[in-house]
């Protein structure tokens, strides 16, 4: 005769990413590299900030790291590799996001002796990142306001777990019909006031400054 | 978008413990999901059924468990759930607040991450 039994066991798919993304978070630690996972929309500007705050920090003596994560492809890790970045390309293959056990693999492949700072550039995807953490210290989400004033409103969850928004491309507001202070405000609103987004222009290097200081990468910090 | 690589993940998780078990068959099987996660349960359904085809859990009840937000907050102590945000503009559904209701303060969420395995209800020999 057939018994019905209770099998319990203890198994979290998004806490085995988490164990491995602590893992990330001290090797990183013990090698004294700040870091930072760029997560944002296609287009936003991800790998136009990950560049042009790369130049501005490497001028300060900072030695720039970046893991490009993509689909397919090797694009953004030209751009960085172009822009004096030691860069690590990461194929996803068919996962519509970076997860720790990718990154933990990329980091195998730096000297993170020989950096100071890793950006992390993620897949570009405002919905499926939020759910894996990959151990940096910093999460930013990155917009722009080419995607219309109904970004945050649309994508919460993202700008929930993130520690810091950023709008880019603000130099064309005007040009697309785009108010970046509704954005703000919704911003504002989701994140009771705790939370202020950065606004830039990577291209022209308007509010970069702003962008690092946001990230701990200030002059100061 | 990535249902189906968190059920798969389960499902051989689920799969190679029922191994040290002298199981011939699954009734149920009982997640826990928090709700700051960014799964969807009919998404999640609708993976489990395909994944576990031609698996011992084939055919098996699937059940979820929404796990509510738990913060505490780094400022005044505070414990428990969060408010949200539920006007229309803001789409389906209300959306939390991740600051403490009490203070406005940072908090850290201590509750509602989870995708978890609750419960097998199991048949044996």
């Amino acid at each position: 005769m057939h018994m019905i039994t209770d099998v319990g066991m203890v198994y979290d798919v998004l806490q085995e990413n988490h164990k491995k993304a602590r893992e990330n978070y001290r090797a990183l630690m013990e090698h004294d590299v700040k870091s930072v996972d760029f997560m944002g929309s296609i287009g936003a500007g991800k790998t136009t900030i990950v560049c042009e705050l790369a130049k501005l920090l490497s001028k300060r003596g900072l030695r720039i790291g970046a893991i490009a994560g993509d689909v397919t492809g090797r694009d953004d890790f030209d751009r960085m590799v172009a822009a004096g970045v030691t860069a690590v390309n990461c194929n996803t293959g068919k996962e519509c996001h970076l997860d720790a056990v990718m990154v933990n693999k990329a980091l195998k492949e730096l000297d993170l002796d020989a950096i100071d700072v890793l950006f992390v550039e993620n897949v570009g995807n405002l919905v499926c990142p939020a759910d894996f953490p990959l151990g940096t210290d910093y999460r930013a989400v990155v917009i722009s306001v080419t995607e219309g004033d109904d970004m945050v409103r649309k994508h919460p969850d993202i700008f929930l777990h993130s520690d810091v928004a950023v709008l880019n491309k603000v130099g064309i507001s005007d040009a697309v019909g785009v108010d970046p202070g509704i954005l703000v405000k919704d911003y504002e609103r989701l994140t009771g006031g705790v939370k202020k987004m950065v606004l830039c222009d990577a291209k022209s290097g308007n509010g970069l400054e702003e962008v690092a200081e946001a990230l701990g990468l200030g002059v100061v910090g | 978008m990535h249902e189906v690589s968190v059920v798969s993940e389960l499902v051989s998780a689920i799969i190679s413990e029922l191994e040290a078990h002298e199981v011939v068959g699954v009734d149920e099987v009982t997640l826990v999901v928090g709700e700051l996660t960014n799964l969807g349960f009919e998404q999640m359904e609708f993976a489990y059924e395909i994944v576990t085809r031609d698996t011992i859990l084939e055919g098996s009840k699937l059940t979820i468990v929404a796990e509510p937000i738990k913060v505490e907050c780094l400022v005044c102590e505070y414990e428990g759930p969060v408010r949200s945000i539920v006007d229309d503009d803001f789409g389906h559904g209300s959306i939390p607040i991740l600051s403490c209701p009490e203070c406005g303060g940072r908090v850290l969420v201590v509750e509602g991450k989870t995708c978890r395995v609750g419960n097998i209800r199991a048949v044996t020999a």
